[in-house]
């Protein structure tokens, strides 16, 4: 056999073994090299080095940095014990609900409650009193092997990541609903209630099947919704996520876009601007806001918000941009002082996925093929935020 | 392992390669069989026509032939499985059915299926896929369409595979790995997008002509091309009824326009794609430009290319010789070159 073949037996067969990875993986990207790399490791096939060298040296640190680790972890329980400090620790700690999860455990999907009174009923379900931890929490090697680059400042990463927190419950927001419209299309008169309601049932489903976790829509008809209720229902699930869907209107008529907010001090008039029309259901005062920011500000509520919502906004832009050929704006990820993410004690964020102010884009939102195809960006950028935690 | 017991072993396994299109999906499967049907479903709209057709689900062209009597889907649109409604994913399930049926499998026999999708649609409905495929096969593997053309060809290093379909046309630059996001365009200005272009011209042309979204997309399918540098093209005349009058009527330059309407996009797209490839490689990847898929059959189109690639210091445009089948023989040939052991790692997914 020539030296050729050889060679191009090997990649063929490096090829299918990480197209079976990523067919096992299916959000996993597989690592690889472009151009040179590539060819230097086509010619090369040996030279790649083993990732078991690599395991076995992270085991030895590991080892090392076990006692480190286990020192920091009971530490950092003890400087944060409670929701007051960091707004978020009930992402380290879940209410175990044998009613709620029995609920969702026998349906892939969960269903929002029809009435208020039914989401109490849920709430009260799910506020169980035993307070356990969602994982082990016990040291392994590569558990020490983060703490000790979190302690040592060599690698900026979240508490969420450095225990290796993990999402279960998700609570999707659909913008407006019942006697608020929303933004209003030029042509068809499209409502961002109903697009927003579509895109969230879509991404439910997807989240549920696919990823297994327990998923709720604060609204799932057409019906009116405080913006404050929808945060009260996704605190009252104890939710680890909740994201808010929206469709924009540029004043500027021909702007095209998708941004996405974190809660927090407007950084441009735009983004100022997007948020008073969100608002516009008038709840929340700016005194209200003001004292709620600077809580969470000192938490790292805001750097988990932000992580969710790259990952969101990266799948969203690059996705949308490729369907429209390469000319939308990349608007970026933006705070704004939404009310709708004001009291929410998870990690929060208000996406805008598509726009209303042009009529093309109206004609393309009014298919429900295309509203599926938003939401199924959004859940990629949702399956990159929780994959990213386990 | 005995060669003897691995051989008999080897013998009951049906591989399957499936090239799943917007207009027409192919099979080709190690026992010979290669089949084509068009990417249509339709139910009886009733319990008269049910009768009528005797079949409770029809499938490809049968649903045009049928079509008044049918309630017909076109599962894929745009790139993606349409799944609107429980009735688009019900068809898209019952069609990757047919397709794998359609290779006529042995009872016993065990089935390892490779599906070729459109790009985006191997990404975000892989799980439809595979709950679909895993009804009549005991595994599969789900791959980017122009992934498995470049591996038929056996074409893994710089090279550009551009895979014009009905609702895609699909840019895939091949380093020798599993293309990544980066690596792919997607361009909705595809086929169907030629056809609505001609359909809307026609329309203004000839008001008083009396034709259909098929006719139309019939005789882009015949008569397709992309002029050259001025390149004389014959008249393209064809039939249409005037008041139930068939009338002849001439489309030569309806037809140019509405194929040239995707050139600027695909132009653009192609040197984007370039031009982010690492810098020493990007003359080798111009001179491997492949065309496939239907589009490919544009007549003109490889030379307009060709001519378009001299001012980046020229490059060669080459088009698969059989593009009906292109996609479902190389993930035949991904099917057949997939270790056993990875086989029986996909059969627990």
């Amino acid at each position: 056999m020539s030296a050729e073949a050889s060679r191009s037996g090997d990649l063929r067969r490096r090829l299918i073994s990480d197209l079976v990875q990523n067919n096992m993986q299916p959000s996993r990207v597989v690592p690889r090299a472009r151009g040179r790399e590539a060819a230097e490791a086509h010619a090369h096939p040996a030279a790649a080095p083993p990732a078991r060298g690599r395991a076995a040296r992270g085991s030895l640190v590991g080892a090392i940095s076990a006692l480190v680790a286990s020192f920091f972890l009971v530490g950092a329980r003890a400087v944060f014990p409670t929701a007051s400090v960091f707004g978020y620790s009930d992402l380290a700690l879940t209410r175990q609900s044998p009613p709620l999860a029995a609920r969702a455990a026998s349906s892939a999907r969960s269903p929002a409650p029809a009435t208020a009174e039914d989401w109490d009923a849920l709430s009260r379900e799910a506020a169980g009193p035993v307070l356990a931890p969602r994982h082990d929490t016990g040291v392994d090697a590569t558990q020490a092997e983060r703490a000790l680059a979190f302690l040592s400042g060599k690698k900026r990463m979240s508490l969420s990541e450095l225990f290796h927190l993990r999402v279960n419950r998700i609570v999707i927001d659909p913008g407006h609903g019942g006697r608020d419209p929303g933004t209003v299309g030029t042509t068809l008169r499209l409502l961002e209630k109903d697009i927003t309601l579509t895109i969230a049932r879509r991404l439910r489903d997807r989240i549920a099947a696919e990823l297994r976790l327990q998923v709720f829509l604060t609204r799932d008809d057409d019906s009116s919704l405080g913006l404050r209720e929808r945060t009260r229902r996704a605190n009252a699930l104890e939710a680890d996520l909740f994201l808010s869907i929206h469709i924009n209107f540029f004043p500027n008529n021909s702007q095209r876009g998708v941004e996405t907010f974190l809660l927090g001090f407007p950084t441009t008039k735009e983004a100022e601007a997007t948020a008073a029309r969100e608002n516009a259901v008038g709840e929340g005062t700016i005194a209200d806001f003001a004292g709620l920011v600077d809580r969470m500000m000192t938490t790292l509520k805001q750097e988990e918000s932000y992580t969710f919502a790259s990952g969101i906004h990266d799948h969203l832009y690059a996705g949308m941009n490729g369907l429209h050929g390469g000319i939308l704006r990349d608007l970026g990820i933006k705070r704004a002082p939404f009310v709708v993410l004001m009291g929410a004690k998870m990690p929060s964020v208000l996406t805008e996925v598509s726009y209303l102010n042009d009529p093309a884009e109206e004609l393309r939102l009014a298919d429900d093929s295309y509203r599926n195809r938003i939401a199924d960006l959004v859940f990629e950028g949702v399956r990159h935020y929780v994959e990213g935690r386990t | 392992m005995l060669v003897a017991q691995r051989k008999k072993e080897s013998d009951n396994i049906l591989y399957i390669g499936v090239d799943l299109g917007t207009s027409r999906s192919a099979v080709s499967a190690s026992n010979g069989v290669r089949e084509w049907e068009r990417s249509l479903v339709g139910w009886p709209k009733d319990i008269i026509a049910k009768k009528f057709l005797k079949r409770d689900i029809v499938f490809g062209e049968a649903c045009l032939k049928h079509r008044l009597a049918l309630d017909v889907f076109r599962p894929l649109a745009a790139g993606v499985i349409k799944t609107g409604t429980d009735r688009d994913e019900e068809a898209a399930r019952t069609l990757v059915k047919h397709l794998i049926s359609m290779a006529k499998p042995e009872p016993g026999q065990s089935v390892y299926a490779v599906v070729g999708a459109p790009a985006e649609a191997s990404t975000f409905n892989k799980q439809l896929i595979r709950e679909a495929v895993s009804d009549v096969a005991d595994a599969c593997l789900i791959v980017s369409e122009p992934f498995t053309i470049a591996y038929g060809l056996e074409m893994l290093f710089n090279t550009l595979v551009v895979d014009i379909g009905a609702g895609t046309i699909d840019l895939c630059i091949m380093h020798g790995t599993v293309p990544a996001a980066e690596d792919q365009k997607t361009l909705v200005q595809a086929g169907d997008f030629i056809d609505q272009q001609l359909f809307e011209m026609l329309t203004e042309r000839y008001p008083s002509a009396q034709f259909t979204e098929t006719m139309v997309q019939r005789w882009k399918e015949e008569h397709a091309f992309v002029r050259v540098d001025g390149s004389p093209q014959d008249k393209i005349i064809v039939s249409i009824p005037v008041g139930g009058r068939p009338t002849s009527h001439d489309i030569t330059d309806e037809l140019s326009r509405a194929c040239s309407a995707i050139l600027p996009f695909l132009r653009e797209e192609l040197r984007t794609l370039i031009a982010s490839f690492d810098p020493e490689f990007q003359v080798e990847v111009r001179q491997n430009v492949v065309l496939a898929g239907g589009g490919s059959q544009i007549r003109g189109l490889r030379q307009w290319l060709e001519a378009d690639l001299a001012d980046l210091g020229g490059g060669h445009v080459s088009t698969v010789e059989d593009p009906l089948y292109a996609g479902a023989d190389g993930a035949l040939a991904i099917a057949r070159d997939t270790p056993a052991d990875d086989w029986d790692r996909l059969r627990t997914l």
